[in-house]
Protein backbone atom coordinates (compact mmCIF):
# COMPACT_ATOMS: atom_id res chain seq x y z
CA UNK A 1 0.00 0.00 0.00
CA UNK A 2 1.63 3.22 -0.46
CA UNK A 3 2.44 5.84 2.27
CA UNK A 4 0.76 8.89 2.23
CA UNK A 5 1.07 10.07 5.69
CA UNK A 6 4.53 9.83 7.17
CA UNK A 7 6.36 11.29 10.55
CA UNK A 8 9.83 11.38 10.69
CA UNK A 9 11.27 11.08 13.90
CA UNK A 10 15.02 10.68 15.66
CA UNK A 11 15.55 7.47 17.34
CA UNK A 12 13.41 3.99 18.29
CA UNK A 13 11.83 5.61 21.56
CA UNK A 14 9.61 7.91 19.73
CA UNK A 15 9.51 5.20 17.17
CA UNK A 16 7.63 2.72 20.28
CA UNK A 17 5.96 5.43 21.91
CA UNK A 18 4.31 7.07 19.40
CA UNK A 19 1.39 4.35 18.69
CA UNK A 20 1.08 3.24 21.99
CA UNK A 21 0.24 7.35 22.63
CA UNK A 22 -2.16 7.36 19.51
CA UNK A 23 -4.19 4.44 21.04
CA UNK A 24 -4.38 6.13 24.36
CA UNK A 25 -4.99 8.82 23.79
CA UNK A 26 -7.92 7.36 21.19
CA UNK A 27 -7.05 8.62 17.80
CA UNK A 28 -6.03 6.66 14.74
CA UNK A 29 -2.51 5.62 13.52
CA UNK A 30 -2.75 5.64 10.00
CA UNK A 31 0.51 6.84 9.32
CA UNK A 32 4.20 5.36 8.45
CA UNK A 33 6.65 6.06 11.29
CA UNK A 34 10.23 6.53 9.89
CA UNK A 35 13.32 6.22 12.52
CA UNK A 36 15.86 8.51 11.28
CA UNK A 37 18.81 7.27 13.51
CA UNK A 38 20.07 10.68 14.54
CA UNK A 39 19.78 14.36 13.90
CA UNK A 40 21.79 14.43 11.38
CA UNK A 41 20.17 11.50 9.46
CA UNK A 42 16.88 12.94 10.11
CA UNK A 43 18.04 16.36 8.56
CA UNK A 44 19.44 14.57 5.54
CA UNK A 45 16.07 12.43 5.15
CA UNK A 46 13.62 14.89 5.90
CA UNK A 47 15.52 17.76 3.31
CA UNK A 48 15.37 14.57 0.55
CA UNK A 49 11.83 13.76 1.75
CA UNK A 50 10.50 17.21 0.38
CA UNK A 51 12.56 16.85 -3.18
CA UNK A 52 9.68 14.27 -4.48
CA UNK A 53 6.48 13.31 -3.11
CA UNK A 54 5.99 10.26 -4.64
CA UNK A 55 2.86 8.88 -3.21
CA UNK A 56 3.41 11.33 0.27
CA UNK A 57 1.16 13.86 1.21
CA UNK A 58 1.82 14.80 4.70
CA UNK A 59 5.09 14.61 6.26
CA UNK A 60 5.37 15.68 9.97
CA UNK A 61 8.59 15.97 11.85
CA UNK A 62 9.48 15.64 15.63
CA UNK A 63 12.59 16.58 17.07
CA UNK A 64 14.30 17.18 20.56
CA UNK A 65 15.38 20.82 21.14
CA UNK A 66 18.35 19.31 23.47
CA UNK A 67 19.83 22.30 25.20
CA UNK A 68 19.28 25.19 22.05
CA UNK A 69 15.43 25.04 21.15
CA UNK A 70 16.35 28.08 19.18
CA UNK A 71 19.03 26.11 16.96
CA UNK A 72 17.01 23.28 16.80
CA UNK A 73 13.53 25.45 15.39
CA UNK A 74 16.06 27.50 12.85
CA UNK A 75 17.56 24.37 11.85
CA UNK A 76 13.55 22.72 10.73
CA UNK A 77 13.25 26.40 8.83
CA UNK A 78 16.32 26.19 7.20
CA UNK A 79 15.21 22.92 5.55
CA UNK A 80 12.00 23.97 5.04
CA UNK A 81 13.19 27.90 3.32
CA UNK A 82 15.92 25.27 0.96
CA UNK A 83 13.50 23.21 -0.46
CA UNK A 84 12.09 26.08 -2.13
CA UNK A 85 9.11 25.22 -1.56
CA UNK A 86 7.24 26.85 1.47
CA UNK A 87 6.49 30.49 2.18
CA UNK A 88 9.16 30.99 5.20
CA UNK A 89 9.05 34.19 6.81
CA UNK A 90 12.91 35.39 8.53
CA UNK A 91 10.66 35.81 11.93
CA UNK A 92 8.30 33.16 11.59
CA UNK A 93 8.29 31.60 15.34
CA UNK A 94 6.88 28.19 16.60
CA UNK A 95 3.56 27.77 17.21
CA UNK A 96 2.74 26.15 20.66
CA UNK A 97 0.33 24.17 19.62
CA UNK A 98 3.23 22.74 16.63
CA UNK A 99 3.77 24.01 12.95
CA UNK A 100 1.27 22.73 10.02
CA UNK A 101 2.55 24.60 7.01
CA UNK A 102 1.23 23.86 3.65
CA UNK A 103 3.36 24.51 -0.02
CA UNK A 104 3.06 26.83 -2.29
CA UNK A 105 2.22 24.08 -5.14
CA UNK A 106 -1.09 22.12 -3.97
CA UNK A 107 1.04 18.92 -5.07
CA UNK A 108 3.42 19.06 -2.77
CA UNK A 109 3.77 18.00 0.77
CA UNK A 110 2.00 19.36 3.61
CA UNK A 111 4.68 19.59 6.49
CA UNK A 112 4.13 19.36 10.51
CA UNK A 113 6.75 19.76 13.29
CA UNK A 114 7.05 19.76 16.82
CA UNK A 115 9.82 20.04 19.07
CA UNK A 116 10.44 18.29 21.77
CA UNK A 117 9.11 18.63 24.69
CA UNK A 118 6.65 21.95 23.80
CA UNK A 119 7.62 23.77 20.67
CA UNK A 120 9.27 26.66 23.49
CA UNK A 121 11.31 24.74 26.23
CA UNK A 122 14.92 22.77 25.84
CA UNK A 123 14.38 19.26 26.60
CA UNK A 124 13.87 16.18 25.01
CA UNK A 125 11.17 13.25 24.04
CA UNK A 126 11.84 11.99 28.10
CA UNK A 127 10.99 15.40 28.99
CA UNK A 128 7.58 15.78 27.65
CA UNK A 129 6.92 12.07 29.34
CA UNK A 130 7.84 13.62 32.42
CA UNK A 131 5.25 16.18 32.43
CA UNK A 132 2.45 13.69 31.96
CA UNK A 133 3.30 11.92 35.64
CA UNK A 134 1.34 13.44 37.70
CA UNK A 135 2.59 16.39 40.35
CA UNK A 136 2.38 14.44 42.95
CA UNK A 137 4.24 11.17 42.13
CA UNK A 138 6.66 10.43 45.14
CA UNK A 139 8.65 8.23 43.49
CA UNK A 140 9.64 10.94 40.20
CA UNK A 141 10.53 13.05 42.90
CA UNK A 142 12.82 10.59 44.81
CA UNK A 143 14.16 9.79 40.86
CA UNK A 144 14.88 13.26 40.00
CA UNK A 145 17.30 13.89 43.45
CA UNK A 146 18.53 10.88 43.11
CA UNK A 147 19.99 11.62 39.44
CA UNK A 148 20.56 15.48 40.44
CA UNK A 149 22.75 14.11 43.17
CA UNK A 150 24.97 11.87 41.10
CA UNK A 151 25.24 14.43 38.33
CA UNK A 152 26.70 17.09 40.51
CA UNK A 153 29.43 14.06 41.48
CA UNK A 154 30.55 13.15 38.34
CA UNK A 155 33.53 12.90 39.31
CA UNK A 156 32.93 10.13 41.45
CA UNK A 157 31.70 8.03 38.93
CA UNK A 158 33.13 6.04 35.61
CA UNK A 159 30.67 5.56 32.76
CA UNK A 160 28.13 7.48 33.93
CA UNK A 161 24.92 8.86 31.79
CA UNK A 162 26.20 12.37 29.80
CA UNK A 163 24.76 15.74 31.74
CA UNK A 164 23.17 16.07 28.37
CA UNK A 165 20.94 12.87 28.96
CA UNK A 166 20.04 13.88 32.63
CA UNK A 167 16.23 13.56 31.52
CA UNK A 168 16.69 9.80 30.36
CA UNK A 169 18.34 8.65 33.57
CA UNK A 170 15.38 10.42 35.44
CA UNK A 171 12.81 8.75 33.50
CA UNK A 172 14.56 5.41 33.06
CA UNK A 173 15.29 5.27 36.96
CA UNK A 174 11.62 6.15 38.02
CA UNK A 175 10.75 3.51 35.07
CA UNK A 176 12.57 0.64 36.91
CA UNK A 177 11.04 1.55 40.20
CA UNK A 178 7.24 0.82 39.07
CA UNK A 179 5.19 -2.24 39.92
CA UNK A 180 7.42 -4.38 37.05
CA UNK A 181 10.52 -2.48 36.95
CA UNK A 182 12.48 -2.89 33.14
CA UNK A 183 10.06 -2.72 30.93
CA UNK A 184 9.74 -0.42 28.19
CA UNK A 185 8.41 3.19 27.89
CA UNK A 186 6.08 2.58 25.22
CA UNK A 187 4.67 -0.65 27.90
CA UNK A 188 4.07 1.86 30.41
CA UNK A 189 2.23 4.43 28.33
CA UNK A 190 0.00 0.83 27.47
CA UNK A 191 -0.53 0.31 31.20
CA UNK A 192 -1.34 4.13 31.69
CA UNK A 193 1.30 5.11 33.89
CA UNK A 194 1.04 8.49 32.07
CA UNK A 195 -1.60 11.15 32.50
CA UNK A 196 -2.49 11.37 28.96
CA UNK A 197 -5.52 14.24 29.66
CA UNK A 198 -2.92 17.07 31.19
CA UNK A 199 -3.26 20.11 28.50
CA UNK A 200 0.33 19.04 27.02
CA UNK A 201 -0.63 15.66 25.96
CA UNK A 202 -3.99 16.64 24.80
CA UNK A 203 -2.03 19.74 22.82
CA UNK A 204 0.54 17.03 20.95
CA UNK A 205 -2.12 14.40 20.25
CA UNK A 206 -4.13 17.38 18.68
CA UNK A 207 -1.50 18.24 16.25
CA UNK A 208 -0.29 14.23 15.38
CA UNK A 209 -4.01 13.41 14.78
CA UNK A 210 -3.28 16.08 11.80
CA UNK A 211 -0.89 13.51 10.13
CA UNK A 212 -4.12 10.88 9.51
CA UNK A 213 -5.75 10.83 6.58
CA UNK B 1 25.85 18.76 -20.89
CA UNK B 2 24.25 20.31 -17.70
CA UNK B 3 20.59 21.02 -18.45
CA UNK B 4 18.81 19.21 -21.01
CA UNK B 5 15.48 20.54 -22.04
CA UNK B 6 12.68 18.77 -23.79
CA UNK B 7 9.57 20.34 -25.36
CA UNK B 8 6.44 18.81 -27.43
CA UNK B 9 8.07 15.36 -27.33
CA UNK B 10 5.77 12.55 -26.77
CA UNK B 11 4.90 12.74 -22.85
CA UNK B 12 6.42 15.79 -21.95
CA UNK B 13 4.90 19.28 -22.85
CA UNK B 14 7.82 21.50 -21.15
CA UNK B 15 10.20 19.53 -19.40
CA UNK B 16 13.44 20.81 -17.96
CA UNK B 17 16.34 18.61 -16.17
CA UNK B 18 19.32 21.04 -14.25
CA UNK B 19 22.11 19.50 -12.86
CA UNK B 20 22.80 16.65 -15.06
CA UNK B 21 25.63 14.46 -13.80
CA UNK B 22 28.01 12.11 -15.37
CA UNK B 23 26.08 9.21 -14.77
CA UNK B 24 22.64 9.51 -14.72
CA UNK B 25 20.09 6.49 -13.71
CA UNK B 26 16.48 7.81 -13.76
CA UNK B 27 14.08 5.67 -11.89
CA UNK B 28 9.63 6.70 -11.45
CA UNK B 29 6.64 4.74 -11.63
CA UNK B 30 5.40 2.95 -15.40
CA UNK B 31 4.53 5.61 -18.10
CA UNK B 32 6.24 8.28 -16.25
CA UNK B 33 8.70 8.78 -19.41
CA UNK B 34 11.78 6.95 -18.72
CA UNK B 35 12.04 6.04 -21.75
CA UNK B 36 11.03 9.01 -23.61
CA UNK B 37 13.82 10.91 -22.58
CA UNK B 38 16.47 8.36 -23.65
CA UNK B 39 14.86 8.48 -26.70
CA UNK B 40 14.90 12.17 -27.18
CA UNK B 41 18.53 12.14 -25.70
CA UNK B 42 18.85 9.78 -29.07
CA UNK B 43 17.68 12.32 -31.36
CA UNK B 44 19.87 15.44 -29.68
CA UNK B 45 22.57 12.96 -30.57
CA UNK B 46 21.65 12.12 -34.18
CA UNK B 47 21.20 15.57 -34.68
CA UNK B 48 17.95 14.89 -35.33
CA UNK B 49 18.58 12.51 -38.68
CA UNK B 50 15.08 11.34 -39.93
CA UNK B 51 17.00 7.99 -40.30
CA UNK B 52 17.33 7.53 -36.54
CA UNK B 53 13.77 8.51 -36.26
CA UNK B 54 12.80 5.91 -38.26
CA UNK B 55 14.88 3.22 -36.19
CA UNK B 56 12.61 4.65 -33.57
CA UNK B 57 9.74 4.14 -35.33
CA UNK B 58 10.57 0.60 -36.09
CA UNK B 59 11.73 -0.26 -32.57
CA UNK B 60 7.89 0.03 -31.48
CA UNK B 61 6.49 -1.52 -34.54
CA UNK B 62 5.87 1.44 -36.59
CA UNK B 63 6.49 1.76 -40.64
CA UNK B 64 5.47 4.13 -43.26
CA UNK B 65 4.31 3.52 -46.26
CA UNK B 66 6.72 3.79 -49.27
CA UNK B 67 4.07 2.45 -52.12
CA UNK B 68 3.29 4.91 -54.86
CA UNK B 69 0.89 7.51 -54.43
CA UNK B 70 -2.51 5.39 -55.86
CA UNK B 71 -6.36 5.71 -54.97
CA UNK B 72 -6.39 5.33 -51.35
CA UNK B 73 -3.31 5.81 -50.69
CA UNK B 74 -2.75 9.89 -48.98
CA UNK B 75 0.41 11.28 -47.49
CA UNK B 76 -1.62 11.91 -44.38
CA UNK B 77 -0.97 8.02 -43.53
CA UNK B 78 2.71 8.60 -42.96
CA UNK B 79 1.34 12.19 -41.13
CA UNK B 80 -0.42 10.00 -38.57
CA UNK B 81 2.35 7.63 -37.45
CA UNK B 82 4.95 10.68 -37.92
CA UNK B 83 2.69 12.43 -34.95
CA UNK B 84 3.31 9.46 -32.69
CA UNK B 85 5.98 11.95 -31.81
CA UNK B 86 4.64 15.14 -30.89
CA UNK B 87 3.02 15.71 -27.18
CA UNK B 88 -0.85 15.16 -27.58
CA UNK B 89 0.50 14.28 -31.69
CA UNK B 90 -0.39 18.07 -31.88
CA UNK B 91 1.83 18.36 -34.74
CA UNK B 92 0.79 22.31 -34.86
CA UNK B 93 3.17 22.76 -31.94
CA UNK B 94 7.23 21.78 -32.94
CA UNK B 95 9.43 19.63 -30.95
CA UNK B 96 12.58 21.24 -29.55
CA UNK B 97 15.41 18.83 -28.01
CA UNK B 98 18.45 21.17 -26.46
CA UNK B 99 21.38 20.32 -24.45
CA UNK B 100 23.22 23.30 -22.51
CA UNK B 101 26.63 23.34 -20.69
CA UNK B 102 27.15 25.46 -18.01
CA UNK B 103 29.66 27.99 -18.85
CA UNK B 104 32.31 28.91 -15.98
CA UNK B 105 30.87 31.43 -13.75
CA UNK B 106 27.58 32.00 -15.23
CA UNK B 107 24.69 31.73 -13.11
CA UNK B 108 21.92 31.29 -16.26
CA UNK B 109 21.78 29.21 -19.60
CA UNK B 110 24.93 28.38 -20.36
CA UNK B 111 26.17 28.61 -24.21
CA UNK B 112 23.94 26.01 -25.95
CA UNK B 113 25.66 22.93 -26.78
CA UNK B 114 23.06 21.46 -29.03
CA UNK B 115 19.43 21.73 -30.24
CA UNK B 116 17.06 19.87 -32.39
CA UNK B 117 13.79 21.13 -33.48
CA UNK B 118 11.33 19.23 -35.82
CA UNK B 119 8.60 21.10 -37.31
CA UNK B 120 5.66 20.21 -39.72
CA UNK B 121 5.27 22.08 -42.74
CA UNK B 122 3.26 22.47 -45.96
CA UNK B 123 5.63 21.71 -48.91
CA UNK B 124 4.91 22.66 -52.13
CA UNK B 125 6.29 21.80 -55.37
CA UNK B 126 6.79 24.38 -57.97
CA UNK B 127 7.65 24.39 -61.55
CA UNK B 128 10.50 26.19 -62.84
CA UNK B 129 11.77 26.98 -65.99
CA UNK B 130 15.68 26.49 -66.07
CA UNK B 131 18.44 28.51 -68.27
CA UNK B 132 18.03 26.23 -70.69
CA UNK B 133 14.17 26.67 -70.98
CA UNK B 134 13.52 23.27 -69.05
CA UNK B 135 11.04 22.93 -66.93
CA UNK B 136 12.30 21.83 -63.18
CA UNK B 137 9.80 20.64 -60.34
CA UNK B 138 11.52 22.02 -57.42
CA UNK B 139 9.68 21.30 -53.78
CA UNK B 140 10.39 24.17 -51.52
CA UNK B 141 8.34 24.81 -47.73
CA UNK B 142 5.61 27.32 -48.04
CA UNK B 143 6.06 30.04 -45.44
CA UNK B 144 4.04 32.36 -44.47
CA UNK B 145 5.71 35.17 -46.97
CA UNK B 146 4.24 34.64 -50.34
CA UNK B 147 6.15 32.49 -52.83
CA UNK B 148 7.18 33.94 -56.10
CA UNK B 149 4.79 33.68 -58.99
CA UNK B 150 6.11 29.97 -60.43
CA UNK B 151 3.34 27.35 -61.15
CA UNK B 152 2.37 25.11 -58.07
CA UNK B 153 2.17 22.02 -58.94
CA UNK B 154 1.01 19.88 -55.74
CA UNK B 155 1.03 20.35 -52.09
CA UNK B 156 2.51 17.92 -49.53
CA UNK B 157 2.94 17.97 -45.71
CA UNK B 158 6.02 17.67 -44.52
CA UNK B 159 8.60 18.20 -41.54
CA UNK B 160 11.83 20.05 -41.32
CA UNK B 161 14.55 18.75 -38.83
CA UNK B 162 16.81 21.81 -37.99
CA UNK B 163 19.84 21.99 -36.11
CA UNK B 164 22.26 25.18 -35.46
CA UNK B 165 24.37 23.84 -38.66
CA UNK B 166 21.87 21.46 -40.55
CA UNK B 167 18.75 21.51 -41.90
CA UNK B 168 16.12 18.28 -43.66
CA UNK B 169 12.81 18.49 -44.92
CA UNK B 170 11.09 15.93 -46.16
CA UNK B 171 7.77 15.20 -47.49
CA UNK B 172 5.65 12.62 -45.73
CA UNK B 173 5.00 11.09 -49.29
CA UNK B 174 8.60 10.32 -49.25
CA UNK B 175 9.55 9.40 -45.91
CA UNK B 176 9.44 5.74 -46.52
CA UNK B 177 11.77 5.63 -49.21
CA UNK B 178 14.64 7.10 -46.17
CA UNK B 179 16.57 3.81 -45.24
CA UNK B 180 16.20 3.07 -41.43
CA UNK B 181 19.95 3.25 -40.09
CA UNK B 182 21.86 5.01 -37.23
CA UNK B 183 24.38 7.09 -39.21
CA UNK B 184 27.73 8.83 -37.44
CA UNK B 185 26.83 11.92 -36.41
CA UNK B 186 29.19 14.33 -34.55
CA UNK B 187 28.14 13.39 -31.18
CA UNK B 188 28.87 9.38 -30.61
CA UNK B 189 25.46 7.35 -29.30
CA UNK B 190 24.51 4.16 -28.62
CA UNK B 191 21.37 3.36 -27.25
CA UNK B 192 21.19 0.03 -25.51
CA UNK B 193 17.14 -0.69 -25.39
CA UNK B 194 14.90 -3.28 -23.15
CA UNK B 195 15.25 -6.06 -25.23
CA UNK B 196 17.95 -8.70 -26.37
CA UNK B 197 17.97 -7.87 -30.22
CA UNK B 198 19.96 -4.61 -29.45
CA UNK B 199 22.86 -7.64 -29.60
CA UNK B 200 22.43 -7.11 -33.43
CA UNK B 201 25.07 -4.26 -33.32
CA UNK B 202 27.76 -6.13 -31.35
CA UNK B 203 29.73 -7.75 -34.04
CA UNK B 204 30.23 -4.20 -36.07
CA UNK B 205 30.76 -2.77 -32.58
CA UNK B 206 33.58 -4.91 -31.55
CA UNK B 207 35.26 -4.30 -35.07
CA UNK B 208 36.31 -0.52 -34.20
CA UNK B 209 37.73 -1.72 -31.26
CA UNK B 210 39.32 -4.62 -32.01
CA UNK B 211 42.76 -5.45 -31.51
CA UNK B 212 43.13 -1.61 -29.51
CA UNK B 213 43.90 -1.79 -25.82
CA UNK B 214 39.89 -1.00 -25.69
CA UNK B 215 39.86 -4.92 -25.84
CA UNK B 216 41.13 -5.65 -22.58
CA UNK B 217 38.37 -3.50 -20.87
CA UNK B 218 36.03 -5.89 -23.14
CA UNK B 219 37.79 -9.28 -21.60
CA UNK B 220 37.98 -7.18 -18.06
CA UNK B 221 34.16 -6.64 -18.07
CA UNK B 222 33.40 -10.27 -19.09
CA UNK B 223 35.16 -11.45 -15.90
CA UNK B 224 32.32 -10.15 -14.17
CA UNK B 225 30.81 -13.64 -14.98
CA UNK B 226 33.41 -15.63 -15.68
CA UNK B 227 37.15 -15.30 -14.97
CA UNK B 228 38.71 -18.11 -16.85
CA UNK B 229 37.57 -15.55 -19.85
CA UNK B 230 40.92 -14.84 -22.06
CA UNK B 231 40.13 -13.37 -25.60
CA UNK B 232 37.05 -12.92 -27.58
CA UNK B 233 35.90 -12.51 -31.16
CA UNK B 234 33.22 -12.13 -33.92
CA UNK B 235 32.99 -15.66 -35.89
CA UNK B 236 31.10 -16.90 -38.40
CA UNK B 237 28.22 -19.60 -37.16
CA UNK B 238 28.50 -22.54 -40.25
CA UNK B 239 25.61 -24.70 -38.68
CA UNK B 240 23.32 -21.34 -38.81
CA UNK B 241 21.38 -20.33 -41.72
CA UNK B 242 22.34 -16.91 -43.31
CA UNK B 243 20.06 -14.43 -42.23
CA UNK B 244 19.55 -11.79 -45.02
CA UNK B 245 19.64 -8.80 -42.44
CA UNK B 246 22.33 -8.10 -40.26
CA UNK B 247 25.82 -9.54 -39.24
CA UNK B 248 25.85 -13.28 -39.16
CA UNK B 249 28.85 -13.84 -36.51
CA UNK B 250 28.48 -14.16 -32.95
CA UNK B 251 30.93 -13.64 -30.11
CA UNK B 252 33.08 -17.14 -29.17
CA UNK B 253 35.38 -17.13 -26.28
CA UNK B 254 38.51 -19.07 -25.19
CA UNK B 255 38.66 -20.01 -21.56
CA UNK B 256 41.75 -20.57 -19.42
CA UNK B 257 43.04 -24.04 -19.14
CA UNK B 258 40.25 -24.91 -21.83
CA UNK B 259 41.05 -25.84 -25.33
CA UNK B 260 39.21 -24.82 -27.98
CA UNK B 261 36.84 -21.61 -28.63
CA UNK B 262 33.32 -21.75 -26.72
CA UNK B 263 30.10 -19.97 -27.68
CA UNK B 264 29.82 -16.80 -25.45
CA UNK B 265 25.86 -17.56 -25.28
CA UNK B 266 26.43 -20.76 -23.72
CA UNK B 267 27.83 -19.04 -20.41
CA UNK B 268 25.20 -18.12 -18.28
CA UNK B 269 22.48 -15.73 -17.97
CA UNK B 270 22.84 -11.78 -18.72
CA UNK B 271 26.45 -12.71 -20.29
CA UNK B 272 24.99 -10.99 -23.74
CA UNK B 273 23.70 -7.97 -22.05
CA UNK B 274 27.10 -7.50 -20.74
CA UNK B 275 28.71 -7.53 -23.79
CA UNK B 276 26.16 -5.35 -25.45
CA UNK B 277 26.60 -3.10 -22.95
CA UNK B 278 30.15 -2.66 -22.65
CA UNK B 279 30.50 -3.01 -26.13
CA UNK B 280 28.47 0.25 -26.33
CA UNK B 281 30.07 1.90 -23.97
CA UNK B 282 34.11 1.44 -25.37
CA UNK B 283 32.25 3.13 -28.36
CA UNK B 284 30.88 6.18 -27.34
CA UNK B 285 34.10 8.04 -26.45
CA UNK B 286 32.96 11.88 -26.12
CA UNK B 287 29.50 11.20 -26.69
CA UNK B 288 26.76 9.50 -24.97
CA UNK B 289 25.61 6.43 -23.63
CA UNK B 290 21.83 5.11 -23.40
CA UNK B 291 20.77 2.20 -21.47
CA UNK B 292 16.85 1.45 -20.95
CA UNK B 293 16.06 -0.92 -18.28
CA UNK B 294 20.22 -1.71 -16.97
CA UNK B 295 18.89 -4.61 -14.67
CA UNK B 296 17.51 -6.60 -17.58
CA UNK B 297 18.54 -9.67 -17.67
CA UNK B 298 20.96 -9.34 -14.85
CA UNK B 299 21.54 -10.82 -11.32
CA UNK B 300 21.37 -7.87 -9.01
CA UNK B 301 25.25 -9.39 -7.69
CA UNK B 302 26.71 -8.36 -11.27
CA UNK B 303 24.88 -5.04 -11.36
CA UNK B 304 27.37 -3.49 -9.42
CA UNK B 305 30.34 -4.63 -10.71
CA UNK B 306 28.58 -3.31 -13.86
CA UNK B 307 27.91 -0.58 -13.11
CA UNK B 308 31.60 0.34 -11.64
CA UNK B 309 32.85 -0.60 -14.93
CA UNK B 310 30.77 1.80 -16.67
CA UNK B 311 31.55 4.55 -14.70
CA UNK B 312 35.25 3.73 -14.87
CA UNK B 313 35.12 3.95 -18.80
CA UNK B 314 32.61 7.29 -18.76
CA UNK B 315 36.10 8.76 -16.97
CA UNK B 316 38.10 7.25 -19.30
CA UNK B 317 36.54 7.86 -22.47
CA UNK B 318 34.48 10.91 -21.68
CA UNK B 319 31.32 10.21 -22.21
CA UNK B 320 27.84 10.62 -20.17
CA UNK B 321 25.58 8.05 -19.57
CA UNK B 322 21.58 8.18 -19.02
CA UNK B 323 19.76 4.80 -17.66
CA UNK B 324 16.68 3.65 -16.61
CA UNK B 325 15.25 1.53 -14.42
CA UNK B 326 12.48 0.18 -12.38
CA UNK B 327 14.34 -2.55 -9.83
CA UNK B 328 15.24 -1.13 -6.23
CA UNK B 329 18.55 -3.69 -6.73
CA UNK B 330 19.50 -1.80 -9.61
CA UNK B 331 19.54 1.05 -7.94
CA UNK B 332 20.99 -0.28 -4.66
CA UNK B 333 23.93 -0.98 -6.60
CA UNK B 334 24.19 2.08 -8.31
CA UNK B 335 24.28 3.81 -5.12
CA UNK B 336 26.66 1.19 -3.53
CA UNK B 337 29.15 1.53 -6.46
CA UNK B 338 29.17 5.06 -7.26
CA UNK B 339 29.19 6.28 -3.38
CA UNK B 340 31.69 8.34 -3.01
CA UNK B 341 31.63 10.14 -6.12
CA UNK B 342 30.16 13.60 -6.56
CA UNK B 343 29.11 13.33 -10.49
CA UNK B 344 26.54 10.90 -10.32
CA UNK B 345 22.49 11.44 -10.27
CA UNK B 346 19.74 9.77 -9.04
CA UNK B 347 17.06 11.46 -11.61
CA UNK B 348 13.04 11.08 -10.46
CA UNK B 349 9.93 11.81 -12.86
CA UNK B 350 7.06 12.14 -11.77
CA UNK B 351 3.36 12.98 -12.95
CA UNK B 352 2.11 16.17 -12.19
CA UNK B 353 -1.23 17.85 -12.97
CA UNK B 354 0.98 20.60 -15.49
CA UNK B 355 3.01 17.28 -16.68
CA UNK B 356 6.43 15.48 -15.89
CA UNK B 357 8.78 16.74 -13.18
CA UNK B 358 11.81 15.30 -12.91
CA UNK B 359 13.57 15.50 -9.36
CA UNK B 360 17.42 15.60 -9.56
CA UNK B 361 19.31 13.97 -6.38
CA UNK B 362 22.92 14.54 -6.24
CA UNK B 363 24.53 15.70 -2.53
CA UNK B 364 25.62 12.54 -0.94
CA UNK B 365 23.54 12.62 1.80
CA UNK B 366 20.50 12.86 -0.02
CA UNK B 367 21.94 9.48 -2.15
CA UNK B 368 22.59 7.16 0.87
CA UNK B 369 19.20 8.05 2.12
CA UNK B 370 17.52 7.04 -0.96
CA UNK B 371 20.15 3.92 -1.05
CA UNK B 372 18.65 2.75 2.63
CA UNK B 373 15.38 3.24 2.60
CA UNK B 374 12.60 1.66 0.46
CA UNK B 375 11.63 4.74 -1.60
CA UNK B 376 9.81 3.25 -4.57
CA UNK B 377 11.06 2.57 -8.08
CA UNK B 378 8.15 1.28 -10.04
Amino acid sequence: MATTSKLLVEGHSEESVIPQLCKRCGIAHSFDIESAGGLEKLKSAFKTLLKSTNTLRKLWVIIDADNNFKGAWESMKYILDASGRYQIDKKLSLPTEGLIINPLNPEDLTVGIWIMPNNTDVGMLEDFMMRLIPEEDKLLKEAENITGKLNSQRGDYENMFKESHLSKARLHTWLSWQDMPGETLSLAVQKKLFATDTELCCRFVKWLDQLNV
Amino acid sequence: MDTLRIENYKNFKRFELDNLGRVNLFVGRNNTGKSSVLEALSILAAEGDVAWLKVILEQRGMYFDNRKPRTGWDYRINEDIFSSFFHNYDLSAPITIAGFRRTEGSAADGTSTSGVRIRRVELADLIFKSNTGEELIRRVIKEKENQPETEEVATTGGVTVETPSTRQTYGFDVMGLIPVEKKSSSISFEYVRTSEFSGDRNPGLFDKIALSELEDELIKALHIIDRDIQAINFLKDESRVLTLKGDPRVPYVVLRNKSGKIRLSSMGDGINRILTIILSALNVKDGILLIDEFENGLHYTVQEELWRIIYKLSERLNFQVFATTHSNDCLRSFLKATSGVSDTRLIRLEKYSEGIRGVVYSDADELEYIASSNIETR
